[in-house]
Order: C-alpha cells, then sequence, then structure tokens
C-alpha cells in the first residue's frame, strides 16, 4: 500500500494504521496482531515518537502509544493514513483489526 | 559571555547561555515547552529541563558547539552539563508548532548583540493549555494560569484557537481561574 512506499517499510504503515483503528497501541499487542516479533514494532514506534509523531505513557507495566495531538504533523498524517485505511476492504479490515479493545465490562460473555 | 555559575543556574540563565553561543555560530533556536514557564514566572515554576527547536540539518553543529561548552549527549537529542545536573537540555524536532498551528512567531531577545528566541506568552499559554486540553495534564492548566496572571497575553486569541481545538469547556475553567 502507499504508506508503505512513503515511509519506507512495512511496519510503519501498520502501526500508523493501526493508530488510527485503536487511538493507542502498545508493541506487544501490535505484533501479536500480525504474529510477529514484538522488537521491529518497538523500533518503529520509538523512531516515530523520536520524530514528535507520536507520544507515549505507561500503563502499568505497558506503554502505550497514540499520535501526538500537539504536533502540526498529525491532522495531515492523519488525513494519509485515513485514506490508505478507507481504501481496505471491509473484510480485510476486519481480519486485520479483529481484536476488540474498546472498553468492556469485566465478565461480560463474548458472543 | 559571561558564563553563569552552572551549578545554581535558572533555566532563563542557562537558555541565554546557550542561546547566545548557537547563535552566534549562525543557528536560530526556538525555546518552548515548561522552561518557557520558568523564563516568564521569573523561577517561580522549575520545569528542571530545556526545550529548544532549531533548525533541520543542525544537529552535528549543535553537538559539536554544546560538546565545546562543555555539555554531555547523554541520549539522542538530550544534553548535560557535569556541572549542571538539576538542568537538562533538549532539542526536540521542529518545527515549532502548537496543535496544528505551525505558523508561530517567536518573540526575539537580544543577548549581548545575538538574537535569541522564545515562544511569547500568548504561545506559551496555548502551549500549556494544548497539554492540558489533550492529556489530562492539570500541572499544565497551573502553569498557563500562572502566565495568564502574570503577563500581558491576547485572550480572544487562545479562546477561538480552544475552540477550533474542541476545547471550550476546558478553556471555560482556565478562564475561570484568570478572571
Amino acid at each position: 500500500m502507499a504508506l508503505e512506499i512513503l515511509f519506507g517499510n512495512r511496519t510503519t504503515e501498520r502501526i500508523l494504521l493501526h493508530l488510527l483503528h485503536y487511538g493507542e497501541i502498545h508493541a506487544r499487542g501490535i505484533a501479536g496482531d500480525y504474529g510477529s516479533a514484538v522488537s521491529p514494532f518497538l523500533r518503529q514506534l520509538n523512531r516515530l515518537e523520536d520524530a514528535g509523531i507520536l507520544v507515549s505513557r505507561e500503563v502499568g507495566r505497558t506503554r502505550l502509544y497514540g499520535f501526538n495531538p500537539k504536533s502540526a504533523y498529525t491532522t495531515p498524517l492523519k488525513k494519509l493514513v485515513e485514506i490508505t485505511y478507507e481504501s481496505i476492504p471491509l473484510t480485510e479490515r476486519e481480519k486485520i483489526f479483529h481484536k476488540r479493545r474498546r472498553p468492556r465490562r469485566k465478565g461480560k460473555p463474548v458472543l | 559571555m559571561k558564563k553563569p555559575d552552572l551549578r545554581t543556574c535558572t533555566e532563563e540563565e542557562l537558555w541565554k547561555y546557550v542561546g547566545y553561543h548557537l547563535s552566534k555560530e549562525g543557528i536560530e533556536s526556538v525555546l518552548v515547552g515548561g522552561a518557557v514557564v520558568a523564563v516568564y514566572s521569573s523561577g517561580a515554576y522549575r520545569s528542571g529541563d530545556l526545550d529548544i527547536i532549531v533548525g533541520a540539518g543542525t544537529h552535528m553543529k549543535i553537538q559539536s558547539i554544546l560538546q565545546t561548552l562543555g555539555f554531555e549527549k547523554i541520549r539522542s537529542r538530550h544534553f548535560e552539563h557535569p556541572d549542571c545536573p538539576h538542568l537538562i537540555i533538549e532539542f526536540p524536532p521542529g518545527p515549532v508548532s502548537i496543535g496544528d498551528d505551525y505558523k508561530i512567531e517567536p518573540a526575539e531577545v537580544v543577548v549581548e548583540g545575538q538574537v535569541i528566541k522564545i515562544l511569547t506568552p500568548t504561545d506559551c499559554i496555548r502551549d500549556r493549555l494544548a497539554s492540558y486540553y489533550h492529556f489530562n495534564a492539570r500541572e499544565c492548566l497551573d502553569q498557563a494560569v500562572l502566565i495568564a496572571k502574570t503577563q500581558p497575553f491576547d485572550l480572544e486569541r487562545i479562546r477561538k484557537w480552544s475552540i477550533a481545538e474542541g476545547s471550550k469547556e476546558a478553556f471555560e475553567k482556565f478562564l475561570g481561574r484568570i478572571t
């Protein structure tokens, strides 16, 4: 996809698409979604954070990453990512973002 | 320029010292972040670090200038002086921006003939409020209030920007604290 060409690697594209979909992500979570190793995701997340495009915060022992809302790059970048996101067929999107991460009451059964 | 006493210097003294030497070597710099609050509050707030934004492609030159001044690189963008462990200098990636706004016009300060730049009080308040609006950082609201109570600023510009950021309610909280 275009983002992979633009950013020079597939991992960054996956990170940006996941961020657009979920709002916040952690390295282990996204690596698990793709059945890949954690370290390439961690490396790219840190690179994007160093560039000021992402910000991160610790929750327990997990570091969560999100778009940096204080960066002037965020709005135009999200628009670019959105174009790619919307170009992915819905069935494919459901497969990629199959993990439900929005709040869910503890103990509520999954149907 | 006379070197400040690095063991006890304030954010403002260190900023002027470093900014002067960067400017002398042709590097334009802008002080942003919490250190601006320290400067405008005359030390009532201490940030503990200096965020300085410089032009793209100047990293190697900056490293050389800072090493000449005795600073050591502690991480990719962070520098520390062994005599000044209470203040860290960071060079975050540019451009200077506050949310979507990257057309920032900083204030200019002349230090012994060299021009160094700093966010204006209005932009400093916007920068602190951006952290309050987006990260729910209440300490940044306190800092914005501190500046608003001690420095002249453009309230209408902050109001319009806050609404554009989708933070009208949070702006009202800020307004309630300063009136």
